[in-house]
């Protein structure tokens, strides 16, 4: 029908509103946040306020950025796209991890598997020593059972000369 | 007797435990995540690096175990050697026989997307392809499984194709490049 064509042939853009769990509010264009799964679900449902209360507004900020610079992607800024995304994965631990809850709660795919390589990246090759050590993993086996779990993947533990170092 | 021995030398365990524990103001990284999100970075692993997570902690145990959609198997990249001829060292092919066994069997009547294999032996190993086989055999896979053995010795590239769809035990040979 013509009276429900689509708000761009118009120039009109529809706005939404992300509201962090901190209270504060986003207003950002629907064509970048329908990235986000969960929300495209919820704008399809109707709804043009969204109330995100598992993402502070630290965490937001920071996926609101992937998101406006993914929507710009095109098949000429591929290079600058992979050079943001290497940027993004930069910041601390503490951040990283609230990033990747935030990304999993809101079904962002394209960022989930960035954050999950950058993670996988400092387990690669390390020593379960290190890797317990980078990730504050506190080993909760009792040595038998420790011992029993090495040697039902003996062939993963052995040889190789695993990284020791903690960055 | 046995379980008044275990009780203590989990008492040993928790005081030991105490001395190396970590920093005990941080939290565990991981513990405010779920499990599917480990899965994700464990699917992002090697091989050898996914299954040696199973050591860390409890948690941790089984969850390699769910690697995703595709069972890539490949010589190198498993044990991250570099180097293209270490064809020649059967420590590395028993090592490799040994994990792609675990791992098949492992995922015997479950559901996988794909399978791939790299390897630069075969001949020398007709029983244990015998037995992958049969293992693959019984994992349900949808969309096929992809097999590359290299012999590189014999500088032979033989490739098979294995389609499921068809029968299961019919091999494709696709391309056996002469020299």
């Amino acid at each position: 029908m013509a009276s429900s064509s689509s708000s761009s042939k118009t120039g009109l853009k529809k706005m939404l509103t992300l509201k962090s769990s901190d209270g504060d509010e986003f207003e950002l264009e629907e064509s970048i946040v329908i990235q986000c799964q969960t929300i495209k679900h919820m704008v399809e449902d109707g709804f043009s306020l969204i109330p995100l209360q598992n993402v502070d507004t630290k965490t937001l900020t920071k996926i609101i950025e992937y998101m406006k610079k993914h929507a710009e992607k095109t098949e000429s800024n591929k290079e600058e796209i992979k050079n943001f995304n290497k940027e993004f994965v930069k910041g601390s631990f503490d951040d990283q991890f609230e990033l990747v809850s935030a990304a999993n709660y809101l079904h962002i795919n394209g960022l989930m598997d960035l954050l999950c390589q950058s993670i996988a990246d400092r387990i690669n090759n390390k020593s379960v020593r290190a890797v317990r050590e980078i990730f504050n993993i506190s080993n909760d086996y009792t040595p038998d059972e420790e011992e029993k779990v090495r040697d039902e993947h003996k062939w993963a533990h052995e040889g190789g000369e695993f990284d020791e170092s903690l960055d | 007797m046995k379980k008044q021995q275990g009780v203590l030398s989990q008492f040993n365990f928790t005081i030991a435990n105490r001395l190396i524990q970590v920093d005990d103001a941080k939290e565990d990284y991981f513990s405010q995540l779920p499990d599917d999100v480990l899965s994700s970075i464990l699917a992002s692993l090697t091989l050898t690096d996914a299954v040696k997570t199973s050591i860390l902690s409890r948690r941790w145990k089984h969850l390699f175990a769910f690697i995703g959609p595709t069972l890539k198997f490949t010589c190198l990249d498993m044990f991250g050697i570099h180097s293209c001829n270490h064809s020649c060292f059967p420590y590395y092919q028993h090592k490799f026989l040994k994990g792609v066994n675990q791992l098949l069997q492992l995922y015997s009547g479950r559901k996988v997307a794909h399978v791939e294999m790299s390897f630069c032996f075969g001949r020398e190993f007709s029983s244990e392809f015998d037995q992958w086989m049969h293992c693959i055999s019984r994992i349900g896979i949808v969309q096929g499984i992809h097999i590359n053995e290299f012999t590189l010795l014999l500088s032979m590239n033989l490739r098979l194709r294995f389609k499921r769809e068809i029968n299961p035990f019919l091999f494709d040979v696709v391309d056996v490049p002469t020299e």
